[in-house]
This record gives C-alpha cells, sequence and structure tokens, in this order.
C-alpha cells in the first residue's frame, strides 16, 4: 500500500487557487500458479499502486501515476492544470466527511504461500480427471489477490480497507469419438479452502458432454432455459442498461423508464456490496461513497439505478456508492469517473436446473454462451450473441445443437421470464474490478438461427 | 532507470537458483486522454505509467513478477523472490552475457511527438470531430469525442546479453454517439487511429469525414431490415473484414493456444487445413500500421510470419516460452499490454493475401447471399464469431438492402475450406484492440474482397 501521509498533509494546506483535491490509490498485491497436467507451468507475483487524483479550482481536472516517486504537489498541480482547460460548468463534487480515519480490515487477510496454491490446483485437477476419465489435459490457475484501497479529499475523507479475493479457473480438453473438446469454469472465494471444486467438475463436464456429436437445428422461435453461464455473460455487458450516468444521457435502452415494468413477474435484479457466492467485497466506491445494497429491478419494476456523486446530484439524491473506472475492456488506463455495478446479479429462485428443463418440456437449453462484449447494443437493447445448447424434448436432454446464434431485444427478454433457477453463478469482470450473476433462466420465446 | 550494471546484478539474482534465461522488461508510459462530451471539453487526464517487469524461464517453465518500485533494492528482492519460485536443485548459475545494444528501425514514423504540442491544439480537434458530427445532418442523441496520444518507451535486457529498446507512439480519437430515428436509438463507437504522432491530425478532412460517415452509418443501421434466415454465401469486403481471419484461425494459431491444446490446429503444419486460395500472414514489420514496432515485447525483432500458404499450414506464432514448449524458435510475436503482463505470442498485423480473382464478380455471381462491408469486433477460439455491423443482402447478382447487424459464427478450420473467391485489391484497416491473455494489444488485420461459398445466417438483430 502507498504512504499517502504525504498526500494527506498536503491535501490538508492546499495552495491557492487550488479549492479541492482528492487521491484514490488502489494497490494489487497477486500471487499467481498455473498448473498444467500435475505440474506448476507459470507462476507470478506482482505489486502495483495507481494513483488516481482530481484537483479542482473552478473546474476539475484528473491525473493519475504509477510513479510512487513523484512528489504529491507535482501530481496534484499537473491535475488543477488539466482542469483550466475543462469547460464544463462548475467542478466535480467530492464527498465531505468529518471521519478522522476509518480503516476497514478483512476478516481474513492472510497472505498465502506457493504451496497452498499448488495444493488447491492439485485438489482440483485431481477431482477433475477423476470425474471424467476422456480429460486429456487440464491447466488449473489460481490466484490470490490481497487488494488495498484508499480513499483521501481535502474535506476530511480518510477510507482505507483492504480485501483478499482468490480466483480459481480450470480449463480441459477432452477426446470423445476423437475429437478434441474444451472447457473452462472459474469461480472466486473469500478463502483459499472456500471453492466448490465437485460443483465446479459437474458444470465442467456437462459443457463437454454437451458438445458432442451435435445434430442440425431449424431457425425459428423456441421455448428455452439460458443457462447460468449464458445469463451472466449477456448481464456481463447488460448491467449498463441500469447506470444512472447512460440512464440520464439518453443511452440506455432503460432510459425514461423508471417506475415501469421492464420485465416479468419472475425477473429482479440486485446490486451488493458482498455475497457469499463470490471473493469480492466493497465497502465504498473510488469517491468513498459507501456501497449500498439496491434490488433494481423487483418483480419487474425498474425501481432504482446505480449511481456515483454526479448522476445522483442530476436526479437530487444521494450516491448508491457506484463510482467506477474499469468498465468495460480498455487499451488506455481509465481514469474517467463512471459508474460501474459491484456485485450485480439476477435473483434465484428455488427451482432447480432440471425443474426449469422439465418445466419448459419441449425447448433448447442453452448451455454456454460467448463473446461477451460485441453482441449486445446498449441503446437499443437489442441483441445477437452466438452460443451453443442441447435439444430438451419433454423435459429430457437429447441432441447437442452448435454454432447458435440468439436474438431479440433486452427488455422483451426479460419479460419473457417464465422462471429462475436455484443456481446463480457470480463471475468476476475480466478487469477484475467487478462480479456479475445470473441464474439459469426458463425463457417463453426465443429466437434462435440454428445451423 | 536503473544502471546497466544494476541490471546485470539483477539478472544475477534472478539466475541465483538455476533459470536458464531472466529478463528485464522497463516502460515508461504517457498518455493524454481528452474528453469532449456534447461539444465543450467535460475532462482532461494526464497518465503516466512506470514499471518493470522480471521473467525468469526454465525449460518450458516460467516466473513472471511485476512492480512499480523502481530502486534497485527492490528489484533485486523482486529477483530474490522470483528465483525462489523456480528452483534448480543441482545445476549450475547461467551467465549473464555482457550487453549487447541492439537498435532496430520502428517502422512506424513519428514527425511531432506528442508532447511538444500544446493541448490547446488537441482540443481543436476533438472539438473538429465533434462538430463534424453535429454538421452530418443526422439527430445525435448524445455524441462524445475522446482524444488520446500515447507515447511508450521500453527497455529490454536479458540475460543473453540483449539491450534494446523501442519507442511506440499512437494518435487516436475515440467517437461514440447514440443516433435517433422516431423512437429508436442505436449507439455506436469507432476508433480513428494511426501509430504516428500529432501528424495524424495534419488533413482535418480525413477525421472529421471519418467522423461524419460514423454517424451516418449509424443512421442507415437504424433503418435497416432483418437478414433472411438460411445457408448462403457470403462475401465479405476488402480492409476491416480481416477480422475474420483474427477470430477463424489467428488465436488458434498463437503458441498459447497450441501447447494447451485449445487448438484445431495442433500437429497440423505441412496439412491441408484451408482452401488453396487462402495465404495468412502476420506481419509487425509494416509501416503505418496499427500492429508494427521494431521488437516485440521480448526484444526480438518484429518479422514476416507466413502461418498458411495456399491453404497448407506452415507455421505458428511464437513468443519465446511457448516456443520452448513447441521446440520452434519465436516468431518477434511475444507480446503484452504492459509491464504488468507477461509476454505471450499474440498477432500483430494479420491478413489474407491478395488472389487473382474479380471483384465485381464475386457479387454478381451470388444470386442470394450476404456481403458484408464492415465488421465490429469477434471472439476467437475452435468456434468463433465476428460481429457484421454493415451488411448488405445481395440478390441477383446486384446489393438489394441494408441488413441490420448481426453476429455470424462457425468453426475456423470448417469454413476456411469453403473460401472459393480472393480479390486482387489488399486494403489495410486503422486498427484496434485485441483482447488476450497479456492484456489488449494494437493490431490490425485486413484483406482483399474474398467470398465463403456458405455460412448461416440469421437473427439479425443489434442494429
Amino acid at each position: 500500500m502507498a504512504d499517502l501521509a504525504k498526500y494527506y498533509t498536503y491535501l490538508m494546506h492546499l495552495p491557492a487557487p487550488i479549492k479541492e483535491a482528492e487521491v484514490n490509490a488502489e494497490t494489487i498485491e497477486r500471487q499467481s500458479l498455473i498448473f498444467t497436467n500435475g505440474a506448476v507451468a507459470e507462476t507470478s507475483v506482482s505489486n502495483v499502486t495507481e494513483l488516481f487524483v482530481r484537483a479542482s479550482g473552478v473546474r476539475t481536472g484528473y491525473a493519475y501515476t504509477q510513479d510512487l516517486a513523484e512528489e504529491p504537489e507535482q501530481v496534484i498541480k499537473r491535475a488543477y492544470q488539466n482542469s483550466e482547460v475543462v469547460e464544463r460548468d462548475g467542478k466535480d463534487q467530492l464527498n465531505t466527511s468529518q471521519t478522522v480515519k476509518q480503516v476497514l480490515k478483512p476478516t481474513q487477510a492472510e497472505h498465502s504461500s506457493f504451496d497452498s496454491l499448488k495444493q488447491q490446483a492439485q485438489i482440483c485437477e485431481s477431482m477433475m480427471r477423476q470425474s471424467n476419465e476422456q480429460i486429456l489435459n487440464t491447466t488449473t490457475t489460481i490466484r490470490a489477490d490481497h487488494r488495498s484501497s484508499h480513499v483521501i479529499n481535502s474535506n476530511g475523507v480518510n477510507l482505507e480497507s483492504h480485501k483478499t479475493v482468490y480466483y480459481a479457473n480450470i480449463t480441459v480438453m477432452a477426446t470423445y469419438n476423437g475429437l478434441d473438446y474444451n472447457a473452462s469454469l472459474e469461480a472466486t472465494a473469500t478463502s483459499l479452502t472456500g471453492f466448490n471444486y465437485t460443483h465446479i467438475c459437474d458444470k465442467i463436464n456437462n459443457i463437454l458432454k454437451y458438445q458432442i456429436n451435435p445434430v442440425k437445428l431449424e431457425t425459428g422461435y423456441y421455448k428455452a432455459v439460458l443457462d447460468a453461464t449464458a445469463g451472466v455473460n449477456i448481464m456481463m455487458t447488460a448491467w449498463q442498461l441500469f447506470s444512472g450516468m447512460k440512464y440520464n444521457d439518453g443511452s440506455s435502452a432503460l432510459a425514461g423508464k423508471l417506475g415501469e415494468q421492464i420485465g416479468s413477474e419472475a425477473f429482479s435484479v440486485k446490486n451488493v456490496p458482498n455475497h457469499p457466492l463470490t471473493g469480492y467485497t466493497y465497502d465504498f466506491d473510488c469517491e468513498g461513497s459507501p456501497v449500498q445494497t439496491q434490488t433494481l429491478v423487483e418483480c419487474g419494476k425498474l425501481n432504482a439505478l446505480m449511481e456515483n456523486l454526479a448522476s445522483a446530484g442530476e436526479r437530487r439524491m444521494a450516491s448508491t456508492g457506484n463510482a467506477g473506472r474499469y468498465a468495460l475492456l480498455s487499451g488506455t488506463i481509465p481514469t474517467d469517473i463512471i459508474i460501474t455495478p459491484t456485485i450485480f446479479y439476477i435473483e434465484a429462485s428455488e427451482q432447480s436446473i432440471d425443474e426449469l428443463l422439465e418445466k419448459m418440456g419441449d425447448g433448447i437449453y442453452i448451455t454456454e454462451s460467448y463473446d461477451v462484449f460485441h453482441s449486445i447494443n446498449i441503446a437499443s437493447g437489442e441483441f445477437s450473441i452466438p452460443c451453443r445448447g442441447v435439444i430438451v424434448k419433454n423435459g429430457k436432454i437429447e441432441d447437442a445443437v452448435t454454432n447458435l446464434t440468439i436474438s431479440g431485444n433486452l427488455q422483451e427478454l426479460f419479460q419473457s421470464v417464465l422462471a429462475t433457477g436455484s443456481d446463480l453463478y457470480i463471475e468476476e469482470f475480466l478487469r477484475q474490478s467487478y462480479a456479475v450473476g445470473s441464474p439459469s433462466m426458463l425463457v417463453d420465446k426465443l429466437h434462435i438461427t440454428g445451423k | 532507470m536503473i544502471t546497466e550494471a544494476q541490471m546485470c546484478a539483477v539478472l544475477n539474482e534472478a539466475l541465483a537458483t538455476g533459470s536458464d534465461f531472466a529478463e528485464l522488461y522497463f516502460e515508461e508510459k504517457d498518455e493524454l486522454n481528452i474528453k469532449c462530451a456534447n461539444g465543450s471539453i467535460r475532462n482532461i487526464t494526464t497518465t503516466r505509467i512506470s514499471g518493470v517487469g522480471v521473467y525468469l524461464l526454465l525449460g518450458s517453465k516460467s516466473v513472471y513478477g511485476h512492480t512499480n518500485d523502481l530502486s534497485f533494492h527492490n528489484l533485486i528482492a523482486v529477483a530474490q523472490q522470483l528465483a525462489q519460485l523456480l528452483k534448480n536443485q543441482g545445476n549450475n548459475q547461467a551467465k549473464v552475457h555482457d550487453f549487447t545494444q541492439k537498435r532496430y528501425q520502428n517502422p512506424n514514423r513519428v514527425e511531432i511527438f506528442p508532447a511538444s504540442v500544446n493541448n490547446l491544439a488537441k482540443i481543436k480537434v476533438a472539438k473538429e470531430a465533434y462538430r463534424a458530427i453535429q454538421d452530418s445532418g443526422i439527430k445525435v442523441k448524445q455524441a462524445n469525442v475522446d482524444y488520446f496520444d500515447t507515447d511508450q518507451r521500453v527497455t529490454i535486457c536479458n540475460s543473453n546479453g540483449l539491450l534494446t529498446e523501442d519507442r511506440r507512439v499512437t494518435s487516436r480519437l475515440r467517437l461514440q454517439a447514440t443516433v435517433q430515428d422516431g423512437q429508436q436509438s442505436l449507439f455506436d463507437w469507432k476508433d480513428y487511429v494511426l501509430p504516428h504522432g500529432f501528424e495524424t491530425f495534419r488533413l482535418t478532412a480525413n477525421y472529421t469525414d471519418f467522423a461524419k460517415q460514423f454517424v451516418k452509418n449509424i443512421l442507415k443501421r437504424l433503418r435497416a431490415k432483418s437478414a433472411p434466415t438460411g445457408v448462403f454465401p457470403v462475401v465479405f469486403e476488402s480492409g476491416s473484414c480481416g477480422t475474420f481471419w483474427h477470430e477463424a484461425c489467428g488465436h488458434q494459431l498463437e503458441s498459447t493456444a497450441i501447447a494447451g491444446q485449445r487448438s484445431d490446429f495442433v500437429d497440423l503444419i505441412g496439412k491441408k487445413v484451408a482452401s488453396d486460395k487462402v495465404t495468412i500472414i502476420d506481419d509487425g514489420t509494416i509501416p503505418g500500421l496499427y500492429g508494427s514496432a521494431a521488437i516485440d515485447d521480448e526484444g526480438h525483432p518484429t518479422q514476416k510470419n507466413i502461418l498458411i500458404e495456399n491453404g497448407i499450414l506452415t507455421g505458428y506464432l511464437c513468443d519465446r516460452l511457448g516456443g520452448r514448449r513447441l521446440g520452434l524458435p519465436s516468431t518477434g510475436s511475444g507480446r503484452r499490454q504492459s509491464y504488468t503482463y507477461a509476454p505471450v505470442a499474440r498477432m500483430t498485423n494479420t491478413y489474407l493475401a491478395a488472389g487473382t480473382d474479380d471483384d465485381d464478380e464475386m457479387i454478381k455471381s451470388v444470386d442470394e447471399g450476404l456481403y458484408v462491408k464492415g465488421m465490429g469486433g469477434g471472439t476467437g477460439g475452435r468456434e468463433f464469431s465476428v460481429e457484421v455491423i454493415d451488411g448488405y443482402w445481395i440478390k441477383n447478382g446486384q446489393i438489394d438492402y441494408q441488413i441490420k447487424g448481426l453476429t455470424l459464427n462457425a468453426r475456423g478450420i470448417d469454413i476456411m475450406k469453403k473460401v472459393d473467391r480472393v480479390g486482387k485489391r489488399l486494403e489495410t484497416e486503422y486498427g484496434g484492440f485485441c483482447g488476450a491473455a497479456s492484456g489488449l494489444c494494437p493490431v490490425t488485420s485486413f484483406q482483399p474482397r474474398m467470398r465463403v461459398t456458405e455460412m448461416a445466417i440469421g437473427g439479425g438483430s443489434h442494429g
């Protein structure tokens, strides 16, 4: 963790004409191990601190540095100089607080040894191989991230939190009838021993099984069950519909629909600071606002949006603690403060996947979708997503079907959710800045292009 | 930056427990981002990235560490920590060879370095692009123009005695707009990007015309019809439709996919994998292209790699570690977004080589099919997908009407055998970012016009 004492001192005595300033320091200490076919193939360690700075006079400018040797004066001055060419009215609103210092420590903050990471990878690989003799290759990644966040500002805000997130991913290759198939699944946990490998193995075996000997599917509208992993892939992009910023500027397909029914009775969406199915937990956002538990959609009704200080200010309400930076993939450092979820998910119910399939009777079980980021237009809500699945007849799984495309409009999809399953699955975003979840969903009508 | 003697000491420390290779990758990068939202400058940010990656190999095993504490004592500590993770009992310590400075010319020449230009001139560019969007005559609900410039300096030294460096400069406008037509809205973004300095914006008409066309295309897509459903021939236009090759086979030819048995091209070198019309090349040396550089991120000079020649698989893309795992030399393909990633084999500028077929005949001889003029992103793998953002329906050999965006997907190794026409006119593209294990790397993917005899089409929906 960067020593921000010098910054704090400087913030308390800002020279004119700088009126306000804020520093958000994010540190990730990472240990990672890749275990391939019974041996450690790659290991890595890292320790990087990023400093995001904003300074205001009449307006607000931004600066970012990884150069920890830079003097606070230099960095804050650079941010201030940037503010001088900004044209929008007013400056950013910063959080205010009388709190002297609040340090939020995790309940469990052990630094893992590589031996303990290796042990987990061995357990995972061994269980995977025992569960399926057709598997020829396995690659298991185990990662431990020790994350520290620190927000200080010239209004006296001084917040610090420390978390440890563990991540496991297993990728396998299996051969059936002379053809090779791959499958992969990941999970996060708050402790290194917190992974449910039995569930991971079962899920991977199903992904493999559902690819074998595909048959042709006629294009048309079908009743369908979207597997939880496919639901996650959709919501990994679709969470943007619930961004207060996008709502305000009209670039969300849900713009103007607060209070309206945007989904079926079975469709509810939450954004929360923590959840037992993921290792990610959040206390406050990058502006220092506490992360709220929110029911964004309740039984189909759009109740609320995710907000940061700026978007909330536009509608004269409080931030919901959703100020963030790493929203989607970007080749540059995203320094601008926008809106990101924390743990965003569609609510599960009590029904197992078998019960959903039985309820569906005849239809398609979409077991996997891919291409997370290019298939959905947030302004129109329209989507066209490549995927694969299996044909279901009388609630029983029959032949595999592949190279499918599901298409339609997200609002129509939300409206056609007849039931959600009990199998909530939560996955981290690639940039590890938030997590998105979904259970399997039975949908009344889905357009599927077959091959 | 530490001295050469200190670099040598860090490498020695890294090799102390028996690794056979050690490398230091120093990166310094300055970025500027100006955000022009609805016509006014909303934000301006300066970004300074500074760090080092330490990479150790022992046979086909690797250890990677990175830090942004560049002090000598910290780098020694990191090297010691990494060395403990890759012990080779009983072997003598490998020697760090004396450094020999190697200089390679970056194919992308820079005339005006970004730091030498006043921010007001850059703001003017962003505003001109925004104004072009407003002057296009299209009803734009919301529009942002982001100006970016980057100046990355990398220095690489390794235990083989290599000491080399590269400087990579890029300039980019990211255009984002939501266009409204009646009750319908559609959002899209597009990059105007070149691997050059501020001279990128010397000709105003180049980027203002680009901005106008960008919003006009969104409106056209809003008014498009859904594509018919079924199996049809598909003609892919020259230029950016080369994304097809990036996704259909490029990722599967990277050593990571081959060594990890996640590719349909494993053990197929010398075998027929595509139609005779198909020659696929990855070339990081081409001047003026976004994927070009003097060296890869392991200090190997970039090179022209022929991957498929007349339908026969001739090679894979290898970084140093991937090459070791496959028993092949590096192809100058070890790339990474920054020092926070270990290098892995990645594409640079990937293209389908020009053929001999007639461009017009390719469409005229189609009774009914799809003409793809513009493509968005995609996903690679055994089964790949690409996003059609500018597509048209062909009827009786003529372009009939525009279709809504859709996703095409297929198994790469199957569809490559169905290429029956490749045109003569090879056209490049601006390029974009490719995301994979070592982060986002700048690439281009391009081609001449080409045709696939049949692909399943349907589900056009996302604008």
